[in-house]
């Protein structure tokens, strides 16, 4: 009995022992780093902005008029409320009148001040400086950016003497309406935003580049989130508006005072309107929604969780990341996550591979008549669904269009060019997102813009307004169908012009016209190729006067940032860029073949022996 | 003698208070009322606090614990926090530095490579031709680009009318320069930092100021106008490690201190309870259960303690079983020989009435023998029947007879029968206090021996003067009191009185043939009835017993309606004198106060609260041998009158010292002053003693 309990008792001590040491173990796991452990998305912080500001400051007394103008030029520069210190330096009507928001001019430096010069006789009092620059670009009243040719600006800032309080004080009394900014300046106080608006046609979002202030809006008073919805209740800019149409009822504007939005903890805005948003329909109200939400998603750092539309006190909808991407825009039919195609030596479509060094590797060719070498290819385009692919050969002679999924019959040419010599001849094809193939005759005695609807030989000769004699040199269509980007060639300049697509009627009727090219890089004297690179960018290959080879990125309305630039790469005949950041660019050297650019990395080589490197579309 | 003190027992507060409803006992005032009120009302939940504490050694010592190892953490807290803020800032602050003279050089650099290539205000028109404002702005942007979120760069211009717009990074808030810094920039050439708060004016999100490190510089621009260049380093990372360590700190800290709370608790608990064990056993044992014991356990300190406890607890039950059968012995020895004497003492008393009968028949000198005789076995009887009396006390067999009885007709018994040896004395006995019947559930016939002790007592050593026997009622008790105005007692002579065969004069020869025993019987009569007997005198002065009995049997008395030191007492004249003095000179009317009849007896003074009187609780004392403490009455009671004169102090100091009565009150009737009821007039004066 005494032994029994003594071994018990030591099993009681031996369990409170092993109780103890579990217990320091799960203690000491506590006090340790952790190297394991779920994964969990990471929530993005709020970036620190590190924008500098410029603080207005009103003309000290007794300014000498150098410092007058010096001091308006830089309150220019400033986030001041309706500019109001930046009117302080102005006369007293002039104050008055001045409309900063009219136009800003954006010189590729701040501008230089040349004078003072006397006025021509006494009896015209006051003293005029000029200021000097180099515009590159404007932004209208409505926002959008307007490429520029560099050229010479200059322009006259009159002063005069006038009483202030008392005191004789040198004022500008005369100037050029809006800002003027340095490009630098133009970066730190504005900034790109693609508002979204339904096409016409079909339905999908086309993306409208425009230009809103970096922070809260001296005129406004808005900040950007506010700028960016107020945008899109404005509806879509002037070049754009024939071929799209925002859901929102007319009249449809914010909430009266609305000055700041702002994203809750679980990443929802709301956004309040007038009663005019009340005659939507639920769905179309879902558009109206899903329209704010591809335009704000690029705007915040953080994602965008939700948008929610109110009018009045009551609650209209509202539409969720998932919910909104039936609205994605040109994602009619979306890019799958296949490699980018190209020609081998031979002329045959195959799929781009890493392991395909030296090309022509038969497990890479497509099947069907483009794969097996029954025609030797010069370019190509895949259709968007990846079915079918455009293909131009026999030197520029034909096009056909086949099956790359399977066996199929090649056909015979949808069209043959007539030109003389392989470069007056077809141009690559491209596909629109409704499944239509676009290519460019570029034979001198008849050149033109052909469109095959849905790939067939039911073909449509486009119209291109305003194209005053230059070629199409090649021809690239966005993947909302509604933009078309062409290289149009005069001379020794190619030029790269975006132009609408226009459709009316239909049938035999049927009119097709590409309207109102406007010009994307003024600043370029050559562009060897081009690409869509995204809904609302494109990544040109070009050299600007003066300059070597480039290559960057610009936005459909011609802006260009910094960032833009790529990698220096030789002698690039053709690139192309998937829809999204993600899809990797390639391009074809001409000592290099076809290279590729991996995100934050360099240029490597694929396919020593290759040629034209596509992406769907 | 020693066990079932019917003595009041002092400092029992709450006792007092409900003789309130008496109106005999008199509560002096302290401040006002309303204080007195706010005093109480803040103590009273307190008490039981303040009670705990002084009891509670565990708890004393877990409160002293937690303080001492508060004070300790929170010491060893700042001096940790102390050490890592400035170790934190000094790092912050080295590598601002040299972040911040980069940048200094860099913009120096530029500027001076602007205006020596570039050329401007080179046709002398105007030297700011140039867009300097870009110049800046793009400075500053380079700069901030360098740390976004380490840094920010706040440019301004030097002049005093800033000409041009200043900029800032990141949002910053001018105001956030210091105006001091700035003007030490301005004036100096050097770089120079200082801590300040730096603002932020962004309007999406309310970011708060933050603590930051500028460091500035004056430097010249590409136009050659100076403007100062700050750089801001939030210290915001600093403080959230700083805030780390205090929470680390604080939280360690609060740990710490439960847990050594907790630990002492434990701790002391160890220690405190066996104490307390014994403390109870201690207890138990004093109140007479002598066969308790402490459970001993182990061998450690509070075992030995245990065990010397139990052994010393052995050797008092003993002792003590020893001492009680030893006294038992004593008595029954005492007992047995007084029985025992008695029966050959009715035999020689018997022979010695004969022989005194037949005395005339002896010569003078066998005569004057036989009535010796005669005399001294008279002597040897009552002898023997009071120790028969203090035997039986002694062995508790004395019963009490209770019945109402009229005080009023004992006392004029005894006066009658005293009557004749005050006649021999020449002193008369009066009687004061006897217009209304003074009744009270007695045994009348311990009473009456009682009283006839204490008038014989007081004829025998009044000296001829005249003896006063006062009686008094009120509250629940009766008193009756006996004044001399003989030799009186001698300091320290009023507790002894009431010891067996004591005498105030050993030498002294006895003329009445007292046994030395009277006193000491009618103690043990006091003492059966519940009551008191007290006694106080003064050289020369004489000297007064006072017997207090409840009204009815077994209440317990709380006072006495006749002051044991008589109003008439020197020490009482004097004072009332010096009152007397005192009030003329301050002019306080007294017209509430009521002006005695001239009995002798003088006035309480006007602003003089009822004193506490020395008073003896002779059956608290005989053969205890204990020391007499005179406590003060605010010791006892909260709501204690003000400071009285100290008592004993008075001219001609010879009272007695003795025990204050219960709640240092005090009653006083004054049965001599005609037709008027105690009870009225003590409330009157206490009216108008509160008044005051």
């Amino acid at each position: 009995m005494g032994d029994d309990r003594v071994r018990r008792g030591r099993g009681r001590t031996g369990r409170l022992g092993a109780g103890l040491v579990v217990l320091a173990l799960a203690l000491a796991g506590c006090a340790s780093i952790p190297d394991k452990g779920d994964v969990e998305p990471v929530k993005a912080s709020p970036q620190d902005e590190s924008q500098v500001r410029v603080y207005a400051v009103p003309p000290p007394p007794d300014a000498s008029a150098g410092d007058i103008v010096d001091g308006f030029l830089e309150a220019m520069t400033s986030d001041d409320p309706d500019f109001a210190m930046a009117r302080k330096y102005l006369a007293h009507d002039e104050a008055r009148d001045w409309k900063p928001q009219k136009i800003t001019t954006v010189l590729s430096d701040a501008p230089d001040l040349e004078g003072p010069t006397k006025p021509p006789s006494a009896d015209q009092p006051g003293l005029t400086y000029q200021m000097h620059g180099v515009e590159i670009a404007t932004i209208d009243a409505g926002n959008v950016y307007r490429p520029l040719k560099p050229a010479s600006y200059q322009r006259a800032l009159h002063l005069i003497q006038e009483k202030v309080a008392g005191k004789k004080e040198w004022r500008i009394d005369a100037l050029p309406q809006g800002l003027v900014l340095g490009a630098s300046d133009f970066q730190r106080n504005y900034r790109p935003v693609d508002t979204y608006f339904y096409a016409k046609s079909d339905g999908w979002l086309v993306s409208d580049p425009v230009f809103i202030r970096q922070r809260i809006d001296p005129l406004t008073r808005m900040d950007p989130i506010t700028q960016a919805v107020n945008t899109v209740l404005s509806g879509p800019t002037g070049w754009l508006k024939p071929s799209v149409k925002s859901s929102f009822p007319v009249g449809t504007r914010l909430q009266k005072g609305t000055r700041t939005l702002e994203f809750d903890d679980s990443n929802a805005l709301t956004v309040p309107l007038n009663s005019a948003a009340k005659k939507a329909t639920p769905d179309v109200c879902r558009m109206m929604a899903a329209q704010l939400f591809f335009t704000l998603r690029d705007l915040t750092s953080t994602r965008v969780g939700q948008i929610a539309l109110r009018s009045g006190g009551s609650s209209l909808c509202s539409v969720s990341g998932d919910q909104a991407q039936a609205y994605a825009p040109g994602s009619a039919l979306g890019q799958s996550a296949e490699d980018p195609f190209y020609l081998d030596p031979d002329g045959r479509l195959a799929h781009l591979r890493p392991d395909d060094k030296k090309g022509g590797d038969q497990d890479n060719l497509v099947p069907g008549p483009l794969g097996d070498g029954t025609v030797k290819l010069g370019s190509v385009a895949i259709s968007r669904d990846e079915r079918r692919a455009a293909g131009v050969a026999e030197n520029g002679k034909s096009l056909y269009v086949t099956s790359i999924t399977n066996d199929s019959d090649l056909g015979s040419p949808l069209v043959t060019s007539q030109g003389a010599k392989e470069s007056d001849r077809l141009s690559a094809p491209t596909w629109d997102s409704r499944g239509d193939v676009w290519v460019a005759d570029r034979d001198p005695d008849h050149a033109r813009l052909l469109q095959f609807e849905n790939g067939t030989t039911v073909s449509e000769s486009a119209h291109v307004e305003h194209l005053d004699g230059r070629r199409i040199e090649a021809v690239r269509v966005s993947s909302d169908g509604v933009r078309i980007a062409l290289l149009l060639t005069k001379g020794h300049r190619t030029s790269l012009e975006i132009g609408r697509v226009e459709q009316s009627g239909s049938g035999d009727h049927k009119e097709l016209a590409v309207a109102d090219l406007k010009s994307l890089t003024p600043q370029m004297e050559t562009v060897t190729a081009v690409s869509w690179a995204g809904p609302s960018r494109l990544v040109i290959v070009g050299k600007e006067a003066g300059g070597v080879q480039q290559m960057r990125f610009v936005q459909a309305d011609g802006s260009t940032s910094d960032a833009s630039v790529l990698p220096g790469l030789n002698q690039v005949t053709a690139i192309a860029a998937g829809d999204t950041d993600s899809r990797a660019l390639v391009a074809e050297s001409s000592d290099a073949g076809v290279v590729q650019l991996p995100s934050g990395g360099n240029w490597q080589s694929i396919v020593e022996h290759g040629s034209s490197p596509v992406y769907p579309g | 003698m020693t066990g079932g003190t019917t003595a009041p027992k002092a400092g029992r507060p709450g006792r007092g208070r409900r003789f309130q409803g008496g109106r005999l006992l008199q509560d002096a005032p302290a401040g006002g009322p309303v204080l007195r009120l706010v005093i109480r009302l803040l103590r009273r939940p307190l008490l039981p606090v303040m009670r705990l504490w002084r009891r509670n050694i565990q708890l004393r010592v877990v409160a002293a614990t937690l303080v001492m190892s508060l004070g300790v953490v929170l010491l060893l807290g700042f001096v940790v926090i102390g050490q890592v803020r400035n170790g934190l800032v000094e790092a912050k602050e080295k590598a601002a530095q040299s972040q911040a003279e980069g940048g200094f050089s860099v913009a120096q650099e530029k500027a001076d490579a602007s205006s020596s290539t570039g050329g401007r205000g080179g046709d002398g028109t105007d030297s700011t031709t140039a867009g300097t404002n870009s110049w800046r702005t793009d400075l500053v942007e380079q700069l901030a680009s360098g740390g976004p979120g380490a840094f920010n760069v706040v440019a301004l211009s030097a002049d005093p009318l800033p000409k041009r717009a200043p900029r800032t990074s990141g949002g910053v808030d001018l105001s956030s320069i210091p105006p001091d810094l700035r003007r030490s920039v301005v004036g100096g050439t050097g770089e120079f930092k200082t801590y300040a708060q730096v603002k932020y004016t962004d309007a999406s999100d309310d970011r708060k100021p933050e603590p930051a490190l500028i460091i500035g510089k004056r430097l010249n621009d590409v136009d050659r106008h100076p403007y100062e260049l700050y750089y801001l380093f939030p210290l915001t990372q600093e403080e959230q490690s700083l805030n780390l360590v205090k929470r680390t700190l604080a939280t360690a800290g609060l740990f710490v201190v439960v847990l050594l709370g907790a630990i002492a608790w434990l701790v002391v608990r160890q220690v405190v309870t066996p104490v307390r064990m014994a403390a109870g056993i201690a207890e138990r044992l004093s109140t007479g259960l002598l066969h308790e014991r402490m459970k001993v356990t182990g061998e450690d300190d509070i075992a030995r303690l245990g065990e010397a406890f139990n052994k010393m607890a052995q050797n008092l039950q003993l002792k003590i079983q020893q001492l009680e059968e030893l006294s038992r012995m004593q008595r029954r020895f005492v007992s047995d020989v007084s029985h025992e004497l008695r029966t050959p003492l009715t035999t020689v008393r018997m022979a010695a009435d004969v022989i005194h009968e037949s005395r005339e028949d002896f010569d003078p000198a066998t005569s004057r023998s036989a009535e010796l005789l005669v005399g001294q076995i008279d002597r040897f009887e009552s002898l023997l029947a009071d120790l028969l009396e203090i035997s039986r006390f002694d062995a508790g067999a004395a019963a009490l007879e209770a019945e109402p009885i009229d005080l009023r007709e004992v006392v004029r018994r005894v006066i009658d029968a005293a009557a004749p040896l005050a006649e021999r004395k020449g002193s008369t006995v009066r009687v004061a206090g006897d217009e209304q019947p003074v009744v009270a559930e007695a045994d009348a016939r311990r009473v009456e021996r009682m009283l006839r002790n204490l008038v014989v007592n007081a004829v025998e050593h009044g000296e001829g003067r005249d003896v006063v026997v006062r009686l008094g009622a009120a509250g629940g008790a009766v008193a009756v009191a006996v004044r001399d105005y003989g030799v009186g007692l001698k300091p320290g002579e009023a507790t002894r009185v009431f010891n067996r065969f004591w005498r105030a004069d050993p030498a002294r020869a006895r003329t009445t043939g007292g046994t030395g025993l009277g006193l000491s019987i009618a103690v043990e009569d006091a003492r059966l009835h519940g009551g008191w007997l007290q006694a106080w005198g003064e050289p020369g002065g004489g000297s007064q017993f006072r017997l207090t009995l409840p009204r009815t049997a077994d209440e317990p008395l709380r006072g006495s309606p006749i002051p044991l030191e008589p109003e008439d007492s020197r020490g009482n004249r004097a004072r009332a004198a010096a009152a007397v003095a005192d009030k003329s000179a301050r002019q306080v009317p007294n017209t509430a106060f009521p002006v005695r009849g001239a009995t002798g007896t003088l006035p309480v003074p006007p602003g003089q609260a009822p004193r506490a009187t020395a008073v003896v609780d002779p059956t608290a004392l005989p053969g205890s041998g204990s020391r007499v403490v005179a406590r003060k009455p605010d010791e006892s009671h909260g709501a204690a009158p003000a400071p009285r004169e100290g008592r004993g102090t008075g001219p001609g100091d010879g009272s007695a010292a003795g025990s204050a009565e219960p709640g240092g009150r005090r009653v006083d009737v004054d049965g001599e002053g005609p037709g008027r009821t105690s009870a009225s007039e003590t409330s009157e004066r206490e009216g108008s003693t509160r008044g005051r």
